[in-house]
């Protein structure tokens, strides 16, 4: 009996503990790629999902992710990998898009974004969260891609030059006794209707 | 004499409060644009598209914050913190056909014309708000490869070939 009711007042302490977070703003922030395919010397495309969820705004956020992608391994074209926000109201649902190009070939990990932003305008105190990660990407060499991918009419005109020997030889070979049987028959005609 | 030094307080009070207010305010942005769009088709699943543009006040000052209107949502401009002065605006389609082709125009907000928006609570007032300024996104289209493929045309022309050649030949046997 005294178990029982120890246990209900147990669930009611962190329903209610639970109650009190709703009132605080959390921000999600999902980190993904939109490519099919991951490409040496083809674009990256990463894209960071944020989310306020919660009822109010959360103040001064910045999403920190230069560790990922070191400019050793991949080129940074579009966007920045440190981007920030004075403000994101409750309810919002916000993308950053980034644009990299990798230089190597291989499997490569990138890790987490780290996010900080402050709950409130005044008090400065700044909780941190960290992104989705992709995790381990096999990033596949140009030449893998360009097999099944590239329109291939270099490769088309190269074999067209190497198979012209031999279709041109006898083609020509055919011509010419083609022309000269006619230049006969048109002589034998001629002469036919001289006679 | 008391009442000259009041005056002059509050017409001093007042020059200063325009000086403040004229040099928060950015006049006549000028803005330099640079866009990018997803170009292959078949190396993503999503069409994304991002503005990276930097503004220029005729008073020099820098607008604190700008807000864009993406697809009917408004939404913050991220800043750079290694580069102060360079915004984005970034925006996804979760189909390739979603993110029209050509040139779509992107209204900008700044502190006070945002303001101003979230009081409009009819259509007309939201209509109204006049933006601080507007951004071209160009979209040039994906490639979705070769419109026609390279194999293809190898068939056809070899084909063409072979049945020249099958004639001429079916002629001399016959």
């Amino acid at each position: 009996m005294f178990s029982k009711t120890a246990l209900i007042l147990l669930a009611f302490i962190s329903v209610a503990y639970s109650q009190t977070d709703d009132e605080e703003s959390f921000l999600f922030v999902t980190k993904q790629t939109v490519n099919r395919f991951i490409v040496q010397g083809k674009e990256l495309t990463i894209k960071y999902g944020l989310y306020n969820s919660g009822p109010t705004t959360v103040f001064n956020v910045n999403l920190n992710d230069v560790h990922s992608y070191p400019s050793k391994y991949y080129e940074l074209l579009v966007g920045t990998l440190n981007p920030k926000w004075e403000r994101i109201n409750a309810g919002t649902n916000l993308t950053h898009v980034v644009v990299l190009k990798p230089k190597e070939s291989g499997i490569s990990n990138s890790s987490h974004a780290i996010v900080t932003y402050q709950k409130s305008e005044k008090n400065t105190e700044v909780q941190r969260t960290y992104s989705s990660e992709i995790g381990d990407v096999y990033i596949m060499t140009g030449r893998e891609y360009d097999r099944r991918f590239s329109s291939h009419v270099i490769d088309w005109i190269l074999f067209t030059a190497m198979a012209s020997p031999c279709i041109v030889f006898p083609f020509f070979l055919w011509f010419n006794s083609k022309r000269k049987y006619e230049l006969l028959a048109s002589k034998d005609k001629t002469t036919k209707k001289a006679q | 004499m008391f009442r000259l030094l009041s005056m002059l307080s509050t017409i001093l009070a007042f020059l200063t409060l325009i000086i403040f207010t004229a040099g928060q305010n950015c006049e006549s942005p000028q803005f330099k644009v640079t866009t990018y769009s997803t170009q292959d088709a078949r190396l993503t699943t999503e069409s994304t598209a991002q503005l990276e543009f930097t503004v220029k006040c005729k008073n020099g000052k820098q607008p604190s914050n700008l807000y864009a209107d993406i697809n009917g949502q408004i939404i913050p401009c991220a800043q750079s913190v290694s580069s102060p002065g360079k915004y984005y605006i970034s925006s996804s389609a979760t189909t390739h056909k979603q993110l029209a082709r050509g040139r779509i125009s992107v209204k900008l907000y700044d502190d006070d014309s945002y303001s101003a928006l979230r009081k409009a609570r009819t259509d007309d007032a939201i209509k109204a708000v006049k933006p601080f300024g507007e951004v071209d996104l160009i979209h040039s289209g994906e490639s979705y490869g070769p419109w026609l493929p390279s194999e293809f045309v190898a068939v056809i022309v070899f084909g063409a070939i072979w049945w020249v050649a099958y004639r001429e030949r079916s002629k001399i046997l016959v």
